[in-house]
């Protein structure tokens, strides 16, 4: 069978099985018995794919999944985070938009300790939200920048959706990580800039309020008491891997016990804390490692029929460009992210976008950082972005068409700068290379 | 730990035994942590050295993956895009909901058998796994047909009693 008829027939027996609602992993499963079945000898393909199932998460490289999950859970359920973005709100002055810029810049604080965009949007809602529309801000200068920036922790390290992209694309993790931090930074500083000069023209957005005047010691103390020392962590995590003095898996591990004896330091871990971070953990981790168990065989035979490299010679035979080719599978991801979770996203994309990068000899970490901000927009984009929802349940009385609109401009700042680093790969490339070399 | 405390429906022994099983799951992933951690130290101290850490974590990841997700299936963690059965009258979402669960049971059964005839392929075979340790092959594949049943047990379950386990959010209610 000619490879075109093959990847139509998969990718079309799976959107059908998703879209009638069954569990993406079984999806996955059903789809792949199906074109094990057809394209891989018949039982021995089936053979195949439960031998694979039960390989593809012993793995190593994975553990760091869970690990960053639950450090950003830790610090979310003990209240630690919600302590240091209340340090921030201190510090903060009255400036035009104040709690906004705290949601930004807490936001992007605390995506340097956690590996969960959820653990962050959720953290920032329930903290914020509250005292945003007490004080009448506008959904646009409110939940626009919580859903913004809380899909911040997907770029910047600790990332676990950054591990779980770099061991399916078979992208040094390491580099991946490091390669996130600037463009992530460059969207944070976009939204902050956003956020001022919305609240600067349209003062009615977010409503000036007395700030009770504060000492600068008594705005600098708790930063240095309840941020800087969570800093650390971040430290720990990154400069472990940037030293060579332990792996992206390892240093998930020291991450995670580091925010356990950071919590324990503050006198705010619990059992109860412990037990429902460890719990949400498991939930994600599991369902995300299950995926990977489903589609693993996916890419099997997506190389098995040649339908991956019949894939990338009809690309490269086409005569497009290399960028032209690089913002239609962007642009396929960002359209992917209005209906599409973002594990099952990669798992459909990588193994068919990374023969066709590789082709055209992209750099495969900056392709993966572009692919990871793809991702993370579709976090937010409507109708089923995740973070959303998330946010539609921090404010209920909320309408759904009221926070996509809020959302709207973020996701286009966002995108500008996807099409920023497509032009200046060197704003992706430059901190890997200078630190890695 | 309480594992499903959302549930309104008595818990029967298979839950429980669902729970025991994420309960394992939970208690292997924290010890994971803590290996990993062990193993940084002494390395870093040269003392004690742990050359083993890496196979068993990589075992210790399977079992917490396989021992989570009949739990996981359970409380409907896992994702499904219900675009267009959202859009369904009642009564036809109640017929797709029925439809997935008897899809989502057959793919069970299949993985089920083929888990259990690759088990005992790899027993005849007497094959060895040679890492750290050495150990039988067919260890691996031991938790893969429990697992998977249980995921049989679990959609036969909510086909012949919707509503039995957590109603889906309505959303795509999780990710990382």
């Amino acid at each position: 069978m000619a490879w075109y008829l093959t990847l139509l027939i998969l990718l079309g027996t799976l959107v059908a099985f998703m879209a009638i609602g069954l569990p993406v992993v079984f999806a996955f499963f059903a789809t792949n018995l199906i074109g094990a079945f057809a394209f891989m000898g018949g039982e021995a393909g089936i053979f195949q794919l439960v031998r694979n199932a039960v390989d593809s998460v012993q793995n190593f490289a994975l553990l760091p999944i869970p690990l960053f999950i639950l450090m950003g859970e830790i610090m979310f359920y003990t209240g630690v985070a919600a302590r240091a973005i209340d340090a921030i709100d201190k510090l903060i002055a009255r400036v035009p938009g104040r709690l906004s810029l705290v949601a930004i810049v807490g936001g992007t604080i605390f995506s340097a300790l956690s590996g969960s965009t959820i653990a962050n949007t959720a953290m920032l809602s329930s903290t914020l939200l509250p005292e945003m529309y007490k004080r009448g801000y506008h959904s646009s200068v409110s939940i626009g920048p919580i859903v913004a920036v809380g899909g911040l922790a997907m770029l910047i390290p600790p990332s676990a959706l950054a591990v779980l992209l770099g061991s399916v694309a078979r992208i040094p993790i390491s580099e991946l990580l490091i390669a996130s931090i600037i463009p992530a930074l460059i969207m944070a500083v976009l939204f902050f800039g956003y956020v001022v000069l919305r609240c600067w023209r349209s003062p009615e957005l977010a409503p000036p309020y007395d700030v009770t005047a504060l000492s600068w010691r008594e705005r600098l103390t708790p930063f240095v008491k309840y941020v800087l020392p969570l800093m650390s962590l971040f430290v720990v995590v990154v400069g472990s891997i940037i030293g060579g003095i332990a792996t992206p898996t390892e240093s998930a591990a020291l991450g995670a016990l580091g925010s356990v004896v950071a919590a324990a330091a503050y006198r705010r871990l619990t059992w109860h804390s412990l037990v429902t971070s460890v719990t949400q953990t498991l939930r994600f981790t599991v369902m995300t490692l299950f995926i990977i168990c489903g589609s693993v065989t996916f890419s099997q035979i997506m190389a098995f029929t040649q339908a991956s490299t019949g894939l990338a010679e009809l690309v490269t035979g086409s005569g497009l460009s290399a960028m032209t080719v690089t913002m239609g599978m962007l642009g396929i991801l960002l359209f992917l992210g209005c209906f599409m979770d973002q594990v099952s996203m990669m798992m459909i994309t990588a193994p068919l976008f990374m023969p066709v990068a590789q082709k055209f000899g992209l750099d495969t970490v900056w392709f993966g950082v572009l692919m990871l901000m793809c991702l993370e927009i579709g976090l937010a984009t409507p109708p089923f972005g995740l973070l959303l929802f998330v946010a539609k349940g921090a404010a209920p009385d909320t309408s759904m068409g009221e926070i996509i609109a809020s959302v709207l401009p973020f996701i286009l700042l966002a995108v500008s700068v996807v099409a920023l680093l497509l032009v200046f790969p060197q704003l992706t490339l430059f901190l890997p290379r200078f630190i890695m070399r | 730990m309480e594992f499903g405390a959302a549930r309104s429906v008595p818990k029967t022994w298979f839950d429980r035994l669902i729970d025991a099983l994420a309960l394992v799951a939970g208690l292997l992933l924290c010890s994971l942590a803590l290996l990993v951690c062990l193993d940084v130290a002494t390395r870093a101290l040269h003392v004690m050295p742990m050359p083993w850490t890496l196979d068993v974590s990589q075992h210790a990841l399977y079992a917490v993956t396989f021992c989570g997700a009949p739990w996981v299936l359970r409380e409907q963690g896992h994702i499904a895009i219900e675009i267009v059965v959202e859009r369904l009258s009642p009564g036809a979402r109640n017929v797709a909901r029925r439809l997935v669960d008897a899809l989502g049971a057959l793919v069970c059964l299949v993985l089920v058998v083929y888990a259990c005839r690759v088990l005992a392929r790899s027993y005849q075979a007497g094959n060895m796994v040679y890492e750290t340790f050495v150990y039988p092959e067919w260890w691996q594949y031991v938790l893969a047909p429990p697992v998977f049943l249980m995921l049989l047990a679990i959609h036969l379950r909510r086909f012949r009693r919707p509503g039995t386990d957590a109603q889906p959010a309505g959303a795509p209610s999780d990710g990382i």
